[in-house]
C-alpha cells in the first residue's frame, strides 16, 4: 500500500514535474529573452537623465527620434510606434488601469486630443516658448495649448485620374459633386480611414455656415442643421452612385486600376500626392474645390508626467517645431506622412506641393466634433457605404 | 497517526494539480479576461464611467448596429461551423478511406491553409479579384463578384476556409484511428456507402462535435474579416462593433465588455450538444491492436472526375490568392494592372532588406517573431496538452465540464479583448509597482499569446488524446512502469507527431498573430506581422505585400525543417502509430 501510494505521488510528481519545470524554462528564457532587447542595455550609451515614453502613429517618427536622442544624450525618447486606434486604445486602458505609461502622443486628427484634454488626461501649456508659427499653426492651435500642431494636410481635395476625366467637367465646389458622372466618384469609410470623418464633419459644418475656426463653438442648433445637410448631400451623392471603400489604399488603387473603377475621390491629399511622387500613379492629380478640411497632426503629453519629463518633452515639441525638426519630419517621410504643410514661418512643403492658402482649407473645432464622430460614423456606415 | 491515512493519496493529488493548472489559467486568460467583462456593469471599477452598478451597457449593446453584430456573428459562426465540418469530413474521408489521386497533397494543402491568417487571405482574394488586379489582367470582369466579396458570402466564404483545416486535422485525427472493421461491419449487415458512412460517423463523434465547436468558436471571435469585408457592407459583425467600441474616442469598454460577454456565452450551446452527445460513451478506438484499413474503390472514371474536382476546389480556396499575393508582391504599383500596364518589379523585396526611414526594419521585426514564436510554441504544446488530458479524461465531473466551457469560451474571446484586459489588469499601479512591471515587456507579450493560442490548442489536441485507449497505459502501469514511463513509452509514440504540428502550427500562429502583438508589443522590437500590418496602410504598401510574402516563405521553411528534424530523431515505429488508414 505504502509502495503504491508513493509511486502514485512519485508519478504524479514527475507529470506535474515535468510540466513545471517546462513552464519555468520557458518563463525563465522569456524573462531573460525579454531582458535581452531592452533599450538601455547598450553599454556603450551614456545613461539617459530622463526617459520619455512618445506613442506615435505618424511615418517620420524613428527618424525624428532618433535624431532628438542623437543632439541631446541627457534624454532618451522610446518610440511606440503602431497605428493610431490601436495607441488610443491602448492610452485608454493604461488610463483605465491608473497607471498610464504614456508620456507624449503624436497622431493626426485633434480629436482624439481635444478629448483627451477633456477627459483631463493631458497637461495644459506645453507650447514652447519661441515657435514661430504661420497660420497654418495659429489656426490649429487650441487656447488652453493643451496639444500643439505639427503640420497640416488637407483632406477633401478632388484626387483625380486625368486620363478618366477626360471630357468631363470636373466641378469647382463640393456641393458640384453631385453632378460627377454616375458612379465616377469615391471616398473612404469613416470606420477604418482615419482623416474622413474629419472630411464630414467639415462637410456638415460648412454647410451649416459656421465659420472656420478650431476654437469658436458653434450652436447645439448649428451643429444639428449641419449634421442634417452633411447628411442630405452625402445621400444625395450615394443617388449618384458614390463608391465607398475602406482606406486610401483601395481608393487609390481604384483610380490606378486599367480599367480603373473610379474616376475622382475626395480623400487626404498628400496621399495623393505620395503616389504620384512615388511613380505609381503618372496620370493622377488634384485640384481643391471651395473648401478642404485641415487635419492637423498633434502631440499632447500626458498630465502624470514628472516635472523633468515635463520639462524634456517640452524640449522635444521645440525641436519639431523648429525649422531643423519640421525638416527631419520631411526628410523621413518623404513620400507619406512627409507631404504636410510646415505650422511654422521659414519652412517650404516638399516640392510639388502647392501653397497653403490654395487648399482653401477649413477648420472645424475638434471639441464640439470630436463627441459626435461614434454616432455620425454609425451613420454613415448604415446609410452611404457600399 | 499516519498522515497517509487521513489524506488520500488522490484525492490530495487532484487538490494540488488541478489548483496549478487553474492557477496558471488564471493569470494568464482568466483574471485579465474578468477585470476587462467588469466594466460592463461596472464602469468605475476600471475609471471609465461613474457607477459602481449598471446594467445601461447591456441595453445599450444589444440595440442598433451593436444588436445587429451580435446576430449577424451568430448567424456567420453557425453557417461556418456547419460548412467547414461538412467540408472536411467528406475530405477527410476522400484521404483516408479511399483512392483519390493525390492524398498526400492535400494534407499538405491544408497545412499551406492554416498557416495562412484570415487577414492575410482576405488580402489575396482582394488582389485576385478586385477590379485591376490579377483576374483583370486576365480579361475577367470581377466587378459584381467583388462587390459580392465584401458581405456575408465572402466573410463565410474565408471564414470556413480558415477553418477547414482545423476540422479537417481533428476529423483526420478520428479517422486515422479508427479501423475499416466497423465500416466492415457494416456492410457485412447489408448497409450502403450511405448507411455505412451513417453507422461509423457517430463514432468519431467527438470529433465532429470538436470540430463544429471550434469553428464555431474560432469564426465567432475572428477579426480580420470582419474588419476587412464587414466594416463597409450593412452586415456588422460583433466583433467590429467590438473594436468600434474599443477605439472609440472615448473608449465605450462597456459595451465592449458586454459584447465580449455575450461572444464567450454564444459558445456554451455547442460545448453543452458536444456534452450530451458524448455523455457516458467511450469514444477511445485507437489502441494498439488498431487494424489496417481497406479504402473504398473509385472506378477508374470516377476516380478521376473526384479528384479533379477535389483539387479545384482546393486550387481554387488556397492557391489562386496566394498567387495573386505573390504576383502583387513582384510589381511596383498599387494596382496589379495600371493604365500603362503591368509593371514588374523585384524592388519591394529590396526594400524589405534597406527600407525607406519611415519603415520599420523588417528583418529585425521577423527575429522577434520567430523568438516569440519558439517561446509561445513550447509554453503553448504543454499546456495545451495538460488540459487536453484533463478534458479527454473518463473521469471528469463538475470540474472537467468548466475547464471545457472555460476553454471554448477563450476561444471565443477576440485578441483585442485579451490584450486590453491585460493591460487592464497587469498594469494596476499595485501589481506594476509593488509585485512586477510586466507591461510592454516580452514575457507578459509571451503570456498573451500563449493565452491567445493554448485553448485553440487544446481543443485540438482532445480527438487525438481522447482516441488512446487507457488500456495501454494501465498494462504499462500493471507492468510497473511509473507514471512518466508509462507516458514516455505508451502515449508519446501515439502523440508525437500530433505534439509535433500542434508545435509548429502554434509557432506560424504567432508570427502572424496581429490583434495581441499590437496591444502588448514591446515598444522598439515591434513583431513583423505589426510592422507588416502599418507597411499596408501606406504608401509604401508594396513593400508590405513583398514582406507578407517572405514571411508565408519562412513559416513553409520552418515546417519543412521541424517535420524533417522530426522524421530524423524518432523511431520509425512512431511515425508509423496512429496512421494505419494512411498507408496502402
Amino acid at each position: 500500500m505504502t509502495n503504491t501510494t508513493t509511486k502514485r505521488a512519485f508519478g504524479f510528481r514527475s507529470l506535474t514535474g515535468a510540466f513545471g519545470v517546462t513552464v519555468t524554462a520557458v518563463t525563465l528564457v522569456v524573462a531573460t529573452a525579454g531582458a535581452a532587447p531592452a533599450p538601455h542595455s547598450t553599454p556603450k550609451k551614456p545613461v539617459p537623465v530622463v526617459n520619455l515614453s512618445l506613442y506615435s502613429a505618424q511615418g517620420y517618427d524613428s527618424y525624428v527620434v532618433a535624431a532628438f536622442n542623437a543632439a541631446n544624450p541627457s534624454i532618451h525618447i522610446t518610440l511606440n510606434d503602431n497605428s493610431t486606434g490601436t495607441l488610443l486604445t491602448q492610452i485608454a486602458a493604461e488610463q483605465a488601469s491608473g497607471n498610464p505609461t504614456w508620456n507624449m502622443m503624436w497622431a493626426d486628427g485633434a480629436t482624439w486630443a481635444a478629448q483627451f484634454d477633456v477627459s483631463g488626461w493631458t497637461k495644459h501649456g506645453i507650447l514652447p516658448s519661441g515657435v514661430n508659427f504661420n497660420t497654418a499653426g495659429l489656426t490649429n492651435l487650441p487656447s488652453n495649448k493643451s496639444f500643439v500642431p505639427t503640420g497640416v494636410t488637407v483632406t477633401g481635395g478632388l484626387c483625380y485620374d486625368t486620363a478618366a476625366t477626360q471630357g468631363v467637367s470636373l466641378p469647382s465646389t463640393f456641393a458640384g459633386l453631385v453632378n460627377m458622372p454616375n458612379g465616377s466618384l469615391g471616398m473612404n469609410n469613416p470606420s477604418r480611414s482615419g482623416p474622413t470623418y474629419p472630411l464630414i464633419a467639415g462637410e456638415m459644418a460648412h454647410l451649416a455656415g459656421i465659420s472656420s475656426s478650431t476654437t469658436k463653438s458653434p450652436s447645439t442648433a448649428q451643429v444639428t442643421a449641419g449634421i442634417k445637410a452633411g447628411e442630405n448631400f452625402l445621400k444625395a451623392l450615394k443617388a449618384k452612385g458614390l463608391q465607398v471603400h475602406n482606406t486610401n489604399g483601395p481608393t487609390l488603387g481604384a483610380m490606378e486600376s486599367n480599367p480603373a473603377t473610379l474616376s475622382a475621390a475626395t480623400i487626404q491629399t498628400s496621399a495623393c500626392y505620395g503616389d504620384i511622387a512615388a511613380g505609381y500613379w503618372p496620370t493622377g492629380a488634384v485640384k481643391y474645390l471651395d473648401y478642404s478640411v485641415a487635419l492637423p497632426s498633434a502631440i499632447a503629453v500626458s498630465k502624470d508626467v514628472t516635472p523633468a519629463q515635463f520639462a524634456a518633452a517640452k524640449k522635444f515639441i521645440a525641436f519639431v517645431l523648429s525649422p531643423q525638426g519640421q525638416r527631419t519630419m520631411q526628410a523621413g517621410d518623404p513620400q507619406g506622412d512627409g507631404l504636410f504643410w510646415p505650422v511654422i514661418s521659414g519652412v517650404d512643403p516638399e516640392q510639388g506641393l502647392p501653397s497653403y492658402a490654395s487648399t482653401n482649407a477649413y477648420a472645424i473645432n475638434p471639441y464640439v466634433w470630436g463627441p459626435l464622430q461614434d454616432i455620425i460614423d454609425s451613420w454613415f456606415t448604415n446609410n452611404i457605404a457600399n | 497517526m499516519n498522515l497517509q491515512k487521513k489524506i488520500p493519496p488522490r484525492a490530495h493529488r487532484i487538490k494540488w494539480s488541478g489548483m496549478v493548472l487553474w492557477l496558471i489559467l488564471g493569470f494568464l486568460v482568466i483574471i485579465p479576461v474578468t477585470v476587462f467583462l467588469f466594466a460592463a456593469v461596472s464602469p468605475r471599477f476600471l475609471r471609465v464611467g461613474p457607477q459602481w452598478f449598471t446594467l445601461h451597457s447591456i441595453g445599450e449593446a444589444f440595440t442598433g448596429y451593436t444588436g445587429r453584430g451580435i446576430m449577424d456573428s451568430l448567424l456567420v459562426s453557425t453557417t461556418v461551423g456547419i460548412l467547414a465540418t461538412s467540408a472536411a469530413t467528406t475530405l477527410a474521408w476522400l484521404v483516408h478511406r479511399t483512392t483519390l489521386y493525390g492524398a498526400r497533397i492535400i494534407g499538405g494543402m491544408m497545412w499551406v491553409l492554416l498557416l495562412i491568417p484570415t487577414w492575410m487571405m482576405t488580402i489575396g482574394w482582394t488582389n485576385l479579384i478586385m477590379p485591376g488586379e490579377l483576374a483583370t489582367a486576365f480579361g475577367l470582369n470581377t466587378v459584381h463578384l467583388y462587390h459580392a466579396f465584401y458581405g456575408p458570402a465572402g466573410i463565410i466564404l474565408i471564414l470556413t476556409t480558415a477553418a477547414l483545416p482545423f476540422c479537417y486535422f481533428v476529423i483526420s485525427a478520428g479517422l486515422r484511428g479508427l479501423g475499416s472493421e466497423f465500416e466492415d461491419a457494416a456492410r457485412v449487415h447489408g448497409a450502403g456507402l450511405r448507411r455505412t458512412l451513417t453507422t461509423v460517423l457517430p463514432i468519431i463523434a467527438p470529433a465532429l462535435l470538436s470540430a463544429f465547436a471550434i469553428a464555431f468558436a474560432e469564426s465567432i471571435s475572428d477579426f480580420g474579416v470582419a474588419f476587412t469585408l464587414g466594416a463597409n457592407t450593412h452586415f456588422p459583425m460583433a466583433t467590429f462593433t467590438l473594436f468600434n467600441a474599443i477605439t472609440a474616442n472615448p473608449a465605450n469598454f462597456s459595451v465592449a465588455a458586454v459584447i465580449a460577454a455575450v461572444l464567450i456565452l454564444c459558445t456554451v450551446p455547442p460545448i453543452m450538444l458536444q456534452s450530451r452527445v458524448t455523455r457516458g460513451r467511450s469514444y477511445a478506438v485507437l489502441g494498439a491492436r488498431t487494424r489496417s484499413v481497406r479504402r473504398y474503390s473509385f472506378t477508374p472514371v470516377r476516380r478521376i472526375v473526384v479528384s479533379v474536382a477535389t483539387f479545384a476546389v482546393l486550387i481554387v480556396l488556397t492557391i489562386l490568392p496566394l498567387v495573386a499575393s505573390i504576383a502583387t508582391s513582384f510589381t511596383r504599383t498599387i494596382s496589379f494592372e495600371t493604365r500603362t500596364g503591368i509593371h514588374w518589379s523585384t524592388l519591394s523585396y529590396h526594400n524589405i532588406f534597406s527600407p525607406p526611414p519611415s519603415i520599420m526594419s523588417l528583418g529585425s521585426g521577423l527575429w522577434m517573431s520567430n523568438q516569440l514564436g519558439v517561446y509561445v510554441a513550447s509554453g503553448t504544446v504543454v499546456l495545451a496538452y495538460v488540459l487536453a488530458r484533463r478534458l479527454a479524461s473518463t473521469r471528469g465531473g463538475a470540474s472537467q465540464r468548466i475547464a471545457d466551457v472555460f476553454l471554448l469560451g477563450s476561444v471565443a474571446v477576440p485578441g483585442v479583448v485579451l490584450g486590453v484586459g491585460y493591460i487592464l489588469f497587469y498594469n494596476q499601479a499595485i501589481i506594476a509597482n509593488h509585485v512586477i512591471s510586466l507591461y510592454q515587456t516580452m514575457p507578459l507579450l509571451v503570456m498573451g499569446l500563449i493565452a491567445s493560442a493554448a485553448p485553440g490548442q487544446s481543443r485540438l489536441l482532445i480527438g487525438p488524446v481522447s482516441q488512446i485507449q487507457s488500456s495501454m497505459a494501465e498494462s504499462a502501469r500493471v507492468h510497473g512502469a511509473g507514471r512518466w514511463r508509462t507516458w514516455r513509452t505508451a502515449s508519446l509514440p501515439l502523440l508525437s507527431r500530433t505534439l509535433t504540428w500542434a508545435w509548429v502550427l502554434t509557432f506560424t500562429k504567432t508570427i502572424s498573430e496581429l490583434a495581441v502583438a499590437q496591444m502588448l508589443l514591446v515598444p522598439g522590437h515591434e513583431p513583423v506581422s505589426v510592422i507588416i500590418e502599418t507597411t499596408l496602410g501606406t504608401v509604401f504598401a508594396p513593400i508590405g505585400s513583398a514582406a507578407t510574402v517572405m514571411v508565408l516563405a519562412e513559416m513553409l521553411g520552418v515546417i519543412i525543417v521541424v517535420l524533417g528534424v522530426y522524421r530524423i530523431v524518432t523511431p520509425k515505429g512512431w511515425r508509423r502509430i496512429g496512421e494505419v488508414g494512411s498507408l496502402r
